[in-house]
Parts: C-alpha cells; sequence; structure tokens
C-alpha cells in the first residue's frame, strides 16, 4: 500500500487543479462581488445603528448564510460526484491507497480553495463597511464554514446523483425555515455555529448565534470528520463505473 | 474447452440455479473467477461464469452488452460480485486496495482528466502507485506506446487514438502482473493496431496476464491467444482461439440463393449430402448447411449442371451476434 504521506499530496494537486473551472471561477466571483457591492453600500444606511445593522445582513446573513455554503456547493458537491459522473474515479481508485487518503485530499482540495474564496471577501467586505471588529470573527465562521459545508457537501456529491439539488435543499429549506421553528432544528444547522461565531463581533443581536463557544467551534469540525469519514466509506463501497 | 453452457434464462431475468462446480483452476492462474453473477436490481448482467486465466494473452470475447465490461470491472475489484468469488494472485480485489498494485486498467470510456498532459496524467498514476522513478517509468512507457512524452497539448486535444494508447500508458507504469484492456485497439489506425497487439504479446512473454475485451472475432484472430467467449452474461466457451474458430466455421448456416431457374436448382442442391434442407420462394431459395465451405466449393458447377445463372448468393446468419448465439446455445 502507498503510504498517506506519498498518496495524498499526489491526489491533492490533481483534485485541487481539476476543480478550478472557468465556470466555477466565474460564479464564484460573482458571489464574491456582492459581498463587496452589498458591504461597501452598507455605509449608507441611515440611523444609529443602521450602518451596522446594514453590515450584518450583508455580511453575516448573505456572507456567512448564503455565500459560503452557495461556494461549498459549487465546490465539494462535484469534486468526487463529477469524477463518479465522468466516470474517471477508476484512475484514483484502483491503486494501492486506503480510500480515506482520497476522501482526505478531496477534502483538503475544497477546503484549500474555499478559504482563498471566502476569507478575504468578507474581510475586506467588513472594512468596506467600517466595521472591522466583524473582520476578524467573518474571518473564523467563513473558515469553519468551509470546512463543515465543505465536508457535507462532499459526501452528499459522491453518495447521490442529485447532490447538488439536495444541497441546495438543505440550504434553502433547512436552513433558512426549518431552524428557524425552534432550537432543535437550528441545532441540526450549521448556519446557526457559523452566525454564533459572527455574533462576537457586534453588540447587535444576530439570529440562530445560540450555541455555546466551544460549541460553534468544536461542531463544524466535528461535522466535517463525520461526512470525511462517510465520504470514505462511501468511496469503499460503492461499485465504481 | 469447456462443456457447452445452457442458454441464458429467457429475457436475462434473474433465475435462481444450480450448476456444477467449477474444475479447479491451474495452479499457474493468476486470476480465478468462481461461479461469478452480478445483477442490477432483477437484470442479469453476469450469471454464474468460472474461468481461469493464465499468464499469456487472453481475449474476453464478446457482443457489445454481453457482460464484458463488467466482467473486467470485477476482476480488477472497481465492482463487486452479486455471488461468487473472484481472486486475482490469490486476493479478492475488491476488499483488499493492496491487489491494486498488481492490476493494471484501461477503462473503455473515453472520458480524461481534462487538465493534465499525457506525461502528467501517467505520472500521476506512477506516483499513486508507488512507482520510485515515477517520471522517468512515465516517459518509458509513453513511449512504448508511440507518444511524446514532451506534448505539452492537454489530453482533450488528443485523438481516440491517442488517449487509448494513455490509457494503455497508465495501465502499464507500475508493471502490473494483471492487465485488464477494455476494447483498447478501438480508434487506433492499422498501423497502431499492429504494434499494440505486438505490444501484448510482448508483455505477456514477461509472465504477465494481459487479458483483452473485444466484440471483433478478426481482431482477437490476431491476438493468436486463448480466448473466454460471454454472450448474454454467460460463458459461452472457453479455450484456444483456433477450436472456437473450427466450432464457429461447423456450424449450421442459412444461405439464400437467387438464381433464373431455382427450381432446377433446388432440386439438384436437396440431393446433396451437406444440405440440411431447402425453402423454395418465387426465384429465391434459401438453403440450410452443415458444411457452408463445401457448398460453396459445389454451387458453381452445380449452376452450370442445371444451366441456371445466378444472381445473389449471401450468408443469411454470418454476423458476429449468430456466431455468439449459436455458441451459447450449443
Amino acid at each position: 500500500m502507498v503510504q498517506a504521506g506519498r498518496s495524498i499530496p499526489v491526489l491533492y494537486r490533481l483534485l485541487l487543479r481539476g476543480q478550478l473551472t472557468k465556470g466555477r471561477l466565474f460564479a464564484l466571483g460573482g458571489l464574491a462581488a456582492i459581498v463587496l457591492l452589498t458591504a461597501a453600500l452598507s455605509r449608507q444606511a441611515t440611523g444609529s445603528d443602521g450602518p451596522e445593522s446594514a453590515a450584518l445582513f450583508a455580511l453575516g446573513e448573505y456572507g456567512i448564510a448564503a455565500f459560503v455554503p452557495l461556494a461549498a456547493l459549487l465546490l465539494a458537491s462535484p469534486m468526487l460526484g463529477n469524477l463518479v459522473e465522468d466516470r474517471l474515479l477508476v484512475y484514483l481508485w484502483l491503486k494501492p491507497v486506503a480510500r480515506w487518503h482520497l476522501a482526505i485530499a478531496a477534502f483538503a482540495a475544497v477546503v484549500t480553495v474555499l478559504v482563498v474564496v471566502t476569507v478575504p471577501p468578507l474581510v475586506i467586505g467588513s472594512l468596506l463597511a467600517g466595521q472591522p471588529d466583524l473582520a476578524w470573527p467573518l474571518a473564523l465562521a467563513a473558515m469553519l464554514g468551509s470546512v463543515a459545508y465543505g465536508g457535507a457537501f462532499l459526501f452528499v456529491g459522491v453518495r447521490f446523483s442529485f447532490g447538488l439539488w439536495l444541497g441546495l435543499a438543505y440550504l434553502a429549506l433547512w436552513e433558512n425555515v426549518i431552524a428557524r421553528l425552534g432550537d432543535g432544528p437550528a441545532r441540526l444547522s450549521i448556519r446557526s455555529y457559523l452566525m454564533t461565531n459572527v455574533q462576537r463581533g457586534t453588540r447587535i443581536e444576530v439570529l440562530l448565534a445560540d450555541r455555546s463557544t466551544w460549541a460553534s467551534i468544536v461542531i463544524p469540525l466535528v461535522i466535517a470528520v463525520v461526512f470525511v469519514a462517510l465520504t470514505a466509506r462511501t468511496l469503499a463501497s460503492n461499485d465504481v463505473d | 474447452m469447456t462443456a457447452p453452457v445452457p442458454p441464458p434464462p429467457a429475457g436475462g431475468r434473474l433465475e435462481v440455479e444450480l450448476s456444477a462446480p467449477a474444475s479447479p483452476p491451474p495452479p499457474d492462474a493468476l486470476v480465478v473467477v468462481d461461479r461469478v453473477s452480478k445483477w442490477f436490481g432483477d437484470l442479469v448482467a453476469v450469471s454464474d461464469v468460472s474461468f481461469s486465466v493464465q499468464p499469456g494473452v487472453t481475449a474476453l470475447l464478446g457482443p457489445n452488452g454481453a457482460g464484458k465490461s463488467t466482467m473486467l470491472r470485477m476482476l480488477c475489484g472497481l465492482a463487486r460480485p452479486s455471488s461468487g468469488t473472484v481472486r486475482v494472485l490469490g486476493v479478492d480485489p475488491r476488499t483488499e486496495p493492496s491487489a491494486a498494485a498488481d492490476i493494471g486498467l484501461a477503462p473503455q470510456q473515453e472520458a480524461v482528466f481534462n487538465h493534465l498532459t499525457a506525461l502528467e496524467f501517467v505520472r500521476a498514476s506512477a506516483e499513486l502507485q508507488g512507482v520510485e522513478q515515477a517520471e522517468t517509468e512515465a516517459r518509458r512507457v509513453l513511449g512504448l506506446v508511440e507518444l511524446d512524452p514532451d506534448d505539452q497539448r492537454r489530453l482533450p486535444t488528443y485523438s481516440k487514438g491517442m488517449r487509448q494508447r494513455v490509457k494503455l500508458a497508465q495501465a502499464i507504469v507500475h508493471e502490473p502482473r494483471v492487465i485488464l484492456l477494455d476494447e483498447p485497439l478501438s480508434g487506433l489506425d492499422p498501423r497502431q493496431r499492429v504494434h499494440m497487439v505486438s505490444l501484448f504479446h510482448d508483455l505477456a512473454a514477461e509472465g504477465r496476464a494481459v487479458i483483452v475485451s473485444s466484440h471483433v472475432l478478426e481482431e482477437v484472430e490476431r491476438f493468436g491467444s486463448n480466448v473466454v467467449v460471454i454472450a448474454k452474461g454467460r460463458l459461452a466457451a472457453q479455450g484456444d482461439f483456433r477450436e472456437i474458430r473450427a466450432l464457429m466455421d461447423d456450424r449450421p448456416q442459412r444461405v439464400r440463393i437467387r438464381c433464373d431457374r431455382p427450381r432446377s436448382l433446388a432440386s439438384a442442391l436437396v440431393r446433396r449430402s451437406e444440405i440440411a434442407g431447402v425453402t423454395l420462394d418465387g426465384d429465391t431459395i434459401e438453403v440450410d448447411t452443415n458444411d457452408a465451405p463445401e457448398l460453396a466449393r459445389a454451387l458453381a458447377p452445380l449452376c452450370v449442371e442445371v444451366g441456371t445463372r445466378l444472381h445473389e448468393v449471401r450468408p443469411l446468419d454470418d454476423d458476429l451476434e449468430s456466431v455468439f448465439r449459436y455458441l451459447v446455445s450449443r
């Protein structure tokens, strides 16, 4: 068997380059531009809490709760899902390499791009909005979001042929509707853990930011570990075309 | 040759049946397939197939949709048999990823990594196989398949034949003992085909098992190899190609003959020993023969004898499908 130290870097390089298509970069660039634009416009809001509240909407409600998960869905869901669909997985699967090496490499490739794509616009956006106190909480939330959503959507993409739609349904229905119905559903929403981190940078109450400090950091990491393990298990158990 | 196998269940639907246990594989067998079946829902793709493969070139022959690709996928562990066992060098390639170090596969699909050059693709394959001098080996095998390792073009710009050769290169870069090639000559020009067949023999001469799937009889003839014939998911025959070829040539065939005096010719034909039956319809005679070559030799003199002019002589079941049908139904 090829050791993880040799196989994971090769797989990582292969998969990292493979996801940087023009279409995806264009879509991610568009989503990031909206963050910067709305953050800049938030300065124009009136009232004593107006600019901060508007910045929170632009960078939290849109930036963390929409931009980060959508970017994760765009990158993570097709990462292995497209390899399955295009029948290219065989070239990575039929190697003397443990399946978890492939899952880890794919996850690392997704998170690398996600962090590069999501963190800078959010940090720059907080400065454009005149809310520098939000910069670090937003950066932390974006990184944790990249890890949690990246792991979850990586699994969804390799397990289900309709992974992209399943991810969209989770974001639209669970995170935006059902999670608001009570504490139970909110605990099953990645968004609530991320928004708790955002809450640290503002005195204005943030929706769904009800988790404890440790949970807001540890749970997204646990989610990633669980879904990467499920991805490895799926790779080991499913037939490869 | 193995004993003839009974025809598959109607419509390829799942039926449980018991068959005699397979004979023990030869001691030098690198691949052993023992009563393997694979079904998807209630559709049977491969049904109760047993065979073994020794070093050398072995052709997996069968019409499109016969189950060859499914069988190849099970041989390298990509698919799990629904029942039965596959052993490659004594281990189950499905549950033991280390078996992949001894297996090389060139799959049938044309898709390639869009962002890679041939060298990058083959080198990555070598690295993932744990090859020490990955770059050097990648360059060597690309040379073997007559491709330029320094070609900077991305794989999607390659012709189908070039992509086939890249797939072959990545399959052999780690010098596996079992090489599985799914329709590898497809898309190659005649000169490249000759070169590839020669390469298969070179690889086999080094003690490797080279299993090549094909649906083209003439292609398999050039391998001059052992043949495993699969039709409708069943093992139709296994053995030396010449024996199977003879079996195919000896099978009953139907020939259509059109001439200007069909009744006279039909009367002359029914008296011949190689003719099993004659049907007359207008100016057309349909002849069932047990010896098509003898009929071909006798037909012209017979026409001269009865004073008729031939308009058409056409075998009605000379296509590959009918050959496989015959082998399955024996």
